[in-house]
């Protein structure tokens, strides 16, 4: 790359923090999550309903039925997309995005997307525990690596955007009084586990002899939320850059592993819903990867596969890996900077301000909290009964359906995004340090999530 | 955090947000840091506004300064 190309490479650092509102992923997400909420609340109130539009697969066992159903449902489709294509366009291109090469991205991811729900839904492939998930992060790891897209389609493949919308969109189904109530024990949980498991990496890493700044980079994106954790703390200690894309690909890594073995492991130990989420939102790297996890887990408790239901998988999940892990990074990179440059080495010129606590803070998590906020305030009035006949199939559930859209544009990017050629190599020391933390953290993890505070996670109820 | 960053232990000369060395747009990070966009973002909050210095080729933030700093032009 020239110098004239770099020359256009630097954003100016607007004076006002309000700038970030438009130039940020984590504030659109917001702006499109509570804005599908409050769409889907006015047109409730008004006594109709966001469902038509709302619209997924359903089950099917013959291929006559599905015919019947894109045949009856394709206008609500075609806009469905459309609505989807408008408003990812707007966010998008308002984050220095080109709407033409989005557009086609997207219409591929959609088209997949249908296809990876079909397949997903398809009754022989649940006998086999084929899900979702797993079904859309196996299709995209193949298309990458095995045929391969030009790279200016991953325009549309973005990966937390599409899990932070979908993460907004799931506080709309998770009741207020929950995060309250089993919000504390995940954010304690998941402390003892982040700590443990950072001072484990880094001990290791330090002990075999590699730099404490990759130490550090390594042990906090083991601990706290994997490749945005890293990127976080390599910005708080300084870090050399070779040293991001050595945490970045051990964390894919790892993260992909584990969205295969823990919801099967957790199976394979007969955890019910809730303590198999909390065991992942525990023990996955990712938010995006916990969730392709999670939502195979509930999926399996959604068929009765393993014992409760498939929102607490889900749920349990959110709390753990959401409330008790990804807000406190901008406390990890304020503590490591603050290390950094009054214990390893002095440096005047670096800063360590405490607002870095606020400005590495994960926004989206705000309009989370707002979207349960709603709607506990306007189901409160309603009673259960009430609640199951109008509220849920009106308002709830339509919500719910389009978050599973947003997660499957995710999975599918994950795997769309994921080029095993194209990630740095992480050599064996890093390798030998991260994998230590993993097994610590996954069997504490464990530990915790199964017996500790099995009897919370098994009873987390709506 | 290596000394180099303060050539001979000077004090910062200026802000790295002002500084020819300093890259930060959230696309140019996703090319030069493979996978980024994997599980991650150029454009999510937690990174704040860091960027890199190709001087030092190190993860530096905005507010951040060096000895070595070098005006962009037109500033």
């Amino acid at each position: 790359m020239s110098d004239t190309e770099f020359n256009k490479e630097l954003v100016e650092i607007p004076r006002s923090g309000w700038a970030e509102l438009w130039r940020k992923e984590d504030w659109w997400a917001i702006w499109l999550g509570l804005g599908i909420v409050l769409v889907g609340y006015v047109l409730f109130a008004n006594g109709s309903s966001i469902k038509w539009i709302a619209v997924t697969p359903p089950k099917w066992t013959t291929g006559a039925q599905l015919g019947a159903h894109f045949a009856a449902n394709w206008v609500r489709y075609v806009a469905q997309f459309a609505g989807w294509v408008v408003v990812f366009s707007l966010a998008l291109n308002a984050l220095g995005h080109k709407a033409r090469e989005f557009i086609p991205s997207f219409i591929l991811l959609y088209v997949l997307s249908i296809a990876v729900f079909i397949v997903g839904q398809w009754q022989t492939a649940n006998y086999y525990n084929i899900e979702v998930p797993l079904v859309g992060l196996v299709l995209g790891l193949a298309i990458s690596n095995l045929g391969g897209l030009p790279r200016w389609l991953d325009s549309g493949f973005r990966v937390e955007f599409y899990v932070k919308t979908g993460i907004v969109l799931l506080g709309a189904t998770l009741p207020f009084t929950l995060i309250i109530w089993a919000g504390p024990v995940a954010i304690f949980q998941a402390s003892i586990v982040s700590l443990v498991t950072f001072f484990v990496i880094y001990w290791v890493s330090v002990r075999i002899g590699l730099d404490r700044q990759l130490a550090a980079v390594l042990g906090v994106g083991g601990a706290v939320c994997g490749v945005s954790a890293a990127i976080a703390a390599a910005g708080a200690v300084g870090a050399r850059k070779e040293y991001a894309p050595i945490a970045i690909t051990l964390v894919i890594l790892w993260a992909i592993v584990m969205i295969f073995v823990l919801p099967f492991a957790a199976q394979a130990l007969h955890l019910p819903s809730g303590v198999g989420g909390a065991w992942i939102g525990t023990s996955e790297f990712a938010d995006a990867a916990g969730f392709a996890a999670a939502q195979t887990y509930g999926d399996l408790a959604a068929r009765g596969v393993v014992a409760g239901t498939g929102d607490q998988a889900v749920w349990a999940f959110t709390l753990m890996k959401v409330v008790g892990r990804d807000v406190w990074i901008g406390i990890w990179a304020f503590v490591l900077a603050v290390v950094a440059t009054t214990r390893w080495e002095k440096v005047p010129g670096k800063k360590t301000d405490v607002a870095q606590i606020w400005w590495r803070f994960p926004k989206f998590v705000i309009g989370f909290v707002i979207a349960s906020v709603i709607v506990t305030l306007v189901t409160t009035s309603y009673s259960l009964a009430d609640f199951n006949r109008t509220v849920n199939p009106e308002l709830v559930a339509p919500i719910k359906d389009l978050r599973s859209w947003a997660f499957v544009f995710c999975f599918l990017s994950i795997g769309l995004t994921t080029r095993f050629r194209d990630l740095a190599k992480a050599g064996t020391k890093p390798f030998i340090a991260f994998t230590s933390g993993v097994v610590v953290n996954v069997a504490l993890g464990l530990l915790l999530s199964a017996v500790v505070f099995a009897a919370h996670w098994e009873n987390l109820v709506r | 955090m290596s000394a180099d960053l303060v050539a001979g232990g000077a004090g910062p000369a200026g802000l790295c947000r002002s500084c020819t060395h300093f890259r930060n747009d959230p696309a140019y990070l996703e090319r030069a840091l493979p996978g980024l966009n994997v599980l991650s973002s150029g454009y999510a909050s937690v990174r704040g506004e860091d960027g890199l210095c190709l001087k030092h080729d190190r993860f530096t933030g905005p507010r951040d300064g060096c000895a070595d700093f070098t005006p962009r032009a037109g500033r």
